[in-house]
Order: C-alpha cells, then sequence, then structure tokens
C-alpha cells in the first residue's frame, strides 16, 4: 500500500506516447534500411547476370555435345532467348524474376523453382545445424577462456579457436569422414539420408530431421540426424572459432566493469553473475559475428557439400558453374546473396531488441 | 661536452620501430607466428634451391601411393611423386598468391578508400556502393564467380579473383581511418598552413591510417591462403601437376585414393592449417602491438 503512496505521478498516456514514438523512429528506420537495400539487389541481380554471361562458353553447345550441327546449336539458342541482344535478356530476365518465374535448369530441364524447393531446404537444414554447434560450443568456450583468463584453460581454448578458425574447411570434412566413416564406421560418409529410407519416405519440408518429426518417424529423424553430424561440424568449426575468440574478448572487457563488480559484492554466485549479468551485455558484438558467420556458412556450403555429398544449394551452384547452366548459376547465388544482405540486415536490426541503448534515427 | 651527451644518449632514443620490436617481443603469440612464418619463408625460399625430388615431374609408377617411410617422409602419391617435396614447393605458391594477391588488394583498396573517404561527395557514394555490392556476395561465391568467368582455371585467376575479393575490406578500413582522422586538429593546421590537398592526404593522413591496414593485411594473407587452397580443391584454382595444396587434396580426393593413402590428403592440408595459423598469430600480435586499444 504504502508503495503507491509514493509512487510518483505519471499521466498514463505519455509512456504511451514515448512508446509509439520509439516504434515509429524504430519503423522508419526498418524501412529505410530495407529501401537501402534495393539499390544493392539491384546491382547483385546486375552483376550476377553479367559474370554469368561472362563464364566461357555456351550453354547451348553444353547441352548438346560436342558433335552438334551448327544448325542445332542455332536454334537451341534461339529457344533459350540467347541470340537476343543482352540489355533485352536481362529486362526479360529481370521480369521473370519479379513474377516469380526463375525459369528452368537448361541442363536438367527441371524448373529451378522445384530444384530450389528439394535443394534449399537441405542447405537450411546444415547451416542451421551447424550454427547450432557453433554457438553452442563456441559461446561457452569463450566464456570460460574469459572467466579463467591467462591461464591454461584461456591459453587451450584460444589455441582451439585459432586452429578453428585456421582450418580449411574441405579438409576438416575429409578427415571427420576419414576417421568417423571409413575407419570407424560411426557416422554415415556421404548424402542426407540412408537410400533404403528414400524410398518410403515423403518429405514435407524438404528438412529431413523437421520432416522426420512432422511425420512422427523415429528411424528418419535418427537416420537424418547421424547423417547431418558431420557435415554441420565440418562447416560450423570456422564460426564456433570465430564465436569463442569474440565471447572471450567481449567478455573480457564486460567483466572487468563496474556493474559486474557491484553484482559480486552483492554476494550474488560467480554463475548468476557470469551468465546473467555478464554475459547479456558481451552477447552485442557476438550477435554481430554470428549474422557476419552466415556468409562463411554458405561459402562453405559449397565445399562441405561437395564433399559429403549434400544436395543443397552450395553444390548446386557449383555443378550449374561447370555445366554452364546459366538460369541455376544465377538464381543459386542470387539467392544467396539476398540471404546473406538479409541476415546482415537483421543482425543490425537486432541490436534495438539487445541494446535499449542503440538509437535510430 | 653536449656533443658527448648526445652521442651517450642516442641509443635511448626510442623509434617507432624500436617500440615496435619491444612491444612486438612481449607478445607470446606474435613471436611463435613470426617464427612459423619464417619458417614458411625459408622453406618456400629453399624449395627452388634444394630439392631431393622434382615437385611435379618425378613421377614414378613403381613407387606409387607409398605409406611415409625414411626415403619418402610424407609417403608418395598416385603417381609415385614424393609429397614431401610436393608439400615444401607448395609453401611458395601459396606464399606467393598470398602475399601478392594482399599486397595488390591492399594497395588498390586502401588508395581508392583514401580518396573517397578525403573526397566525400559523389564519388563516396559511389565507392560506398560498389563495397556494398561486392560484401553482398560471401567471399569464397565471389572467388569462384571471378575465377568461372575467367577463360581457364590458373593460379594466376585464383590470385587476381582473391585480391578482387579483397579490395572493399581495404576500401572501408581506409576510407573510415581516414573520415577519422580528416578534422583532427593537426590537419587543420596543415590545411591552414597552405599545405595541398594531395599533400595532407598522403603526408598526413595516410601514414597515421596505415596501422590497420597492416594488421588486416597479415590476417588476410591467411584468408587468402585458405582460398587459394579452396578454390584449388574446387578443380577451379591451381591445375595439376602444380604442387598448389589444395589441389593435391582434389586430385587424391577426385583420384579416390584419398581413403586407402591418407597421408596424401593429411600433410598437404597440415600445411596449409601450420601456414594460416602462422598468420593469424602473427596477425594478432600485430594488433596486440599496434593498437593500444585492442583488449587482451
Amino acid at each position: 500500500m504504502r508503495t503507491d503512496v509514493f509512487k510518483p505521478f505519471r499521466f498514463p498516456r505519455a509512456n504511451m506516447l514515448e512508446t509509439i514514438t520509439k516504434e515509429f523512429i524504430l519503423g522508419a528506420y526498418f524501412l529505410r534500411r530495407l529501401l537501402g537495400l534495393l539499390p544493392v539487389l539491384l546491382g547483385v541481380s546486375l552483376l550476377v547476370f553479367a559474370f554469368v554471361r561472362a563464364i566461357p562458353g555456351d550453354p547451348a553447345r553444353v547441352m548438346l555435345g560436342e558433335r552438334a550441327t551448327e544448325e542445332s546449336v542455332k536454334r537451341i539458342r534461339a529457344d533459350l532467348g540467347l541470340d537476343k541482344p543482352i540489355t533485352e535478356q536481362y529486362v526479360k530476365y529481370m521480369g521473370n524474376l519479379l513474377t516469380g518465374n526463375l525459369g528452368t535448369s537448361i541442363f536438367s530441364q527441371i524448373p529451378i523453382a522445384d530444384d530450389l524447393r528439394r535443394r534449399f531446404p537441405a542447405t537450411l537444414e546444415l547451416s542451421i545445424a551447424a550454427m547450432l554447434f557453433a554457438v553452442m560450443i563456441g559461446v561457452p568456450l569463450g566464456v570460460l577462456a574469459a572467466v579463467r583468463r591467462n591461464t591454461g584453460v584461456d591459453n587451450a581454448t584460444m589455441a582451439l579457436a585459432l586452429v578453428g578458425v585456421s582450418m580449411p574447411v574441405f579438409w576438416l570434412g575429409m578427415i571427420l569422414k576419414f576417421i568417423f566413416s571409413i575407419q570407424t564406421k560411426i557416422f554415415p560418409p556421404s548424402a542426407r539420408i540412408s537410400d533404403l529410407l528414400t524410398f518410403t519416405f515423403v518429405p514435407i519440408t524438404n528438412m529431413l530431421v523437421l520432416d522426420g518429426i512432422l511425420r512422427v518417424n523415429p528411424a528418419i529423424v535418427w537416420d537424418a540426424l547421424l547423417h547431418l553430424v558431420m557435415p554441420a561440424v565440418a562447416l560450423g568449426t570456422i564460426p564456433m572459432a570465430i564465436i569463442a575468440r569474440m565471447t572471450r574478448a567481449s567478455m573480457v572487457e564486460v567483466l572487468s566493469q563496474d556493474y559486474v563488480r557491484t553484482a559480486r559484492a552483492k554476494g550474488l554466485v560467480q554463475r548468476t553473475v557470469i551468465w546473467k549479468h555478464a554475459l547479456r551485455n558481451a552477447m552485442l558484438p557476438v550477435i554481430t559475428v554470428i549474422g557476419l558467420s552466415f556468409g562463411t556458412l554458405l561459402s562453405g556450403a559449397v565445399l562441405t557439400e561437395t564433399i559429403f555429398a549434400w544436395s543443397g544449394i552450395g553444390s548446386w551452384i557449383y555443378e550449374g558453374i561447370f555445366q554452364r547452366d546459366y538460369p541455376v548459376v544465377q538464381s543459386g547465388v542470387l539467392l544467396v546473396s539476398l540471404i546473406f544482405v538479409l541476415v546482415n540486415l537483421i543482425v543490425d536490426l537486432s541490436y534495438a531488441a539487445f541494446d535499449p541503448r542503440i538509437q535510430y534515427r | 661536452m653536449s656533443a658527448v651527451i648526445a652521442a651517450r644518449s642516442e641509443p635511448k632514443i626510442q623509434t617507432p620501430f624500436s617500440i615496435f620490436v619491444r612491444r612486438f617481443r612481449k607478445s607470446g603469440p606474435g613471436k611463435l607466428g613470426a617464427v612459423l612464418t619464417v619458417i614458411f619463408i625459408a622453406l618456400a625460399l629453399l624449395a627452388p634451391v634444394l630439392k631431393p625430388y622434382d615437385a611435379s615431374m618425378d613421377a614414378n609408377l613403381q613407387i606409387k601411393l607409398q605409406a611415409p617411410s625414411w626415403q619418402h617422409i610424407m609417403g608418395t602419391d598416385d603417381l609415385g611423386r614424393d609429397i614431401a617435396t610436393r608439400v615444401w614447393h607448395g609453401a611458395g605458391i601459396s606464399l606467393r598468391v598470398g602475399v601478392v594477391s594482399v599486397t595488390l588488394a591492399l594497395v588498390v583498396g586502401s588508395f581508392v578508400g583514401f580518396i573517397a573517404g578525403f573526397l566525400g561527395g559523389w564519388f563516396d557514394i559511389f565507392i560506398g556502393w560498389i563495397t556494398d555490392l561486392m560484401l553482398a556476395f560471401p567471399g569464397t561465391l565471389l572467388a569462384i564467380g571471378i575465377v568461372a568467368i575467367s577463360p581457364k582455371p590458373s593460379l594466376e585467376n585464383t590470385l587476381l579473383a582473391i585480391s578482387i575479393v579483397q579490395i572493399p575490406i581495404y576500401i572501408r578500413l581506409a576510407r573510415g581511418a581516414v573520415i577519422g582522422l580528416r578534422d583532427l586538429e593537426y590537419v587543420q593546421a596543415a590545411n591552414a598552413l597552405g599545405a595541398s590537398n594531395l599533400r595532407i592526404l598522403f603526408r598526413h593522413l595516410v601514414p597515421n591510417a596505415l596501422t590497420p591496414l597492416l594488421v588486416q593485411g597479415t590476417l588476410s594473407i591467411a584468408t587468402a591462403t585458405l582460398e587459394t587452397a579452396a578454390l584449388g580443391f574446387l578443380g577451379l584454382g591451381a591445375q595439376p601437376p602444380t604442387p598448389e595444396w589444395g589441389t593435391m587434396i582434389a586430385d587424391a580426393f577426385r583420384g579416390a585414393y584419398w581413403d586407402s593413402a591418407p597421408w596424401t590428403t593429411v600433410f598437404p592440408g597440415l600445411a596449409i592449417l601450420f601456414s594460416v595459423v602462422g598468420y593469424n598469430l602473427l596477425g594478432d600480435g600485430l594488433r596486440d602491438v599496434l593498437d593500444p586499444r585492442a583488449v587482451n
């Protein structure tokens, strides 16, 4: 009761107004950032279009083989619209893109959209698993190193992180494969699921672990998980190491601040001080790094997917380049850079959620 | 008398370089990195002089895929070539690509960045758009793209691609550094004394903005080494029989003998790992020494 008496009077609507204003500013900032993406994305599409056309070799020729007659090559080129002027091709391509028509693969004649539906979830699943591994190992390692600063534990952890950042992804993948599937046969060497299961299982989202759960099929979940472990570890190692280093640096700084000392002086347990008080404030730079690591993941996916025969976006783009499959490479690279740009934006915007001090104007 | 004092006190004068050396010697990781890097440079330089076997030509099918022994301490590959020799020669290739691509990127990127930061205006906006554009692609993917449009995969094209991919990083760094310095008093003073823009830029701004660029440069050599190997592994970089580390691993992987003869993969990979660890340590050490704000 007494607390009510001493509470300073506050006009209720003033508070609301403040919230609304803040949200309005934030909303305007979001909108401006989104609009700011447009010139970049336009440039990206132009660049990708130009790049793909600059890849030496004629897709019509690649499609028909070396011995095709000049005439049939010409006909296919006309079918594909490759005989039109380059500007016309770009306008048509952008028009198709904006209306959601991604075209068909020159090589396999499968609509790009179908391929994407099958392959994108595969890469997404792999990236999420890799990121989970990276965060779940990297953050605790970094915290441990910061808390035990300048001890053997710190040195060992940071040495591990250093080796992690310096690791060639494809080599790590091969070493893992050698130890855990060729020598000890703990994990299956490649593919996303055992051949035997593919015949009976109809996926929903094409993220196989999730599909197994949705279809309540433990055998699938287990099998898909086993296939997922090694690629995810290989792909997640570099981000894990980067996250560990960043967490350590950030934690060291936060742990030296006055409020941490106050928390300790209050008699709080070490655990609470570290995981609740310090880590929360140390996470901001870590989140940036997590977001930026997505780029590393998407690049690394090309290598990891090649090693583990993981039929995702990475291996799709890679094969597309070799087969001069313009639509495949275009869509794949566009998608990857779109995700990359959006993730970076989300990272920027998520600062607002984690750090209320940041003002957006 | 005064001459004597001057002569005596001379060794105590602290040049920036002596401060740097003193601080660097205290940095454990920096020293270790420097040692590793020096070892790799020495290996690279000695490779053409001392060669027990020829790296790409000494094929001998009678001794193919032999496990490590005293004659061939890292074993032999599918053509019977000595892997130790190939790894050794690979050091030179990797080092050359790393250093040249990073130097190229550093020079071009910093130059553009300095100019953009100094001039501002439409040029700055345009360069900003270009860097945003290039950074919208994940690095390796952009490198793959650039290599893909070159007429045929080669080490030179790898070098160029890796260099181009790194340019935007330097543009941003250099631009940021110049913008941070541009309005400081000493620059205003130089301006008031009638120094030309060019003189202000290159005499007053650039030297003070170089530190972060050099640190980034060392760290970039690590990235460049990894990317050279990655492109080589994808078959988009150096081509056989060049003893490039990534290409060697690719040979073993595509030739499907990497699992029965793991030494063909393990040693080139370790070489990549150790050299990159060396560059990273060196870069970290340099950053600790040169950037007093860095927390340790």
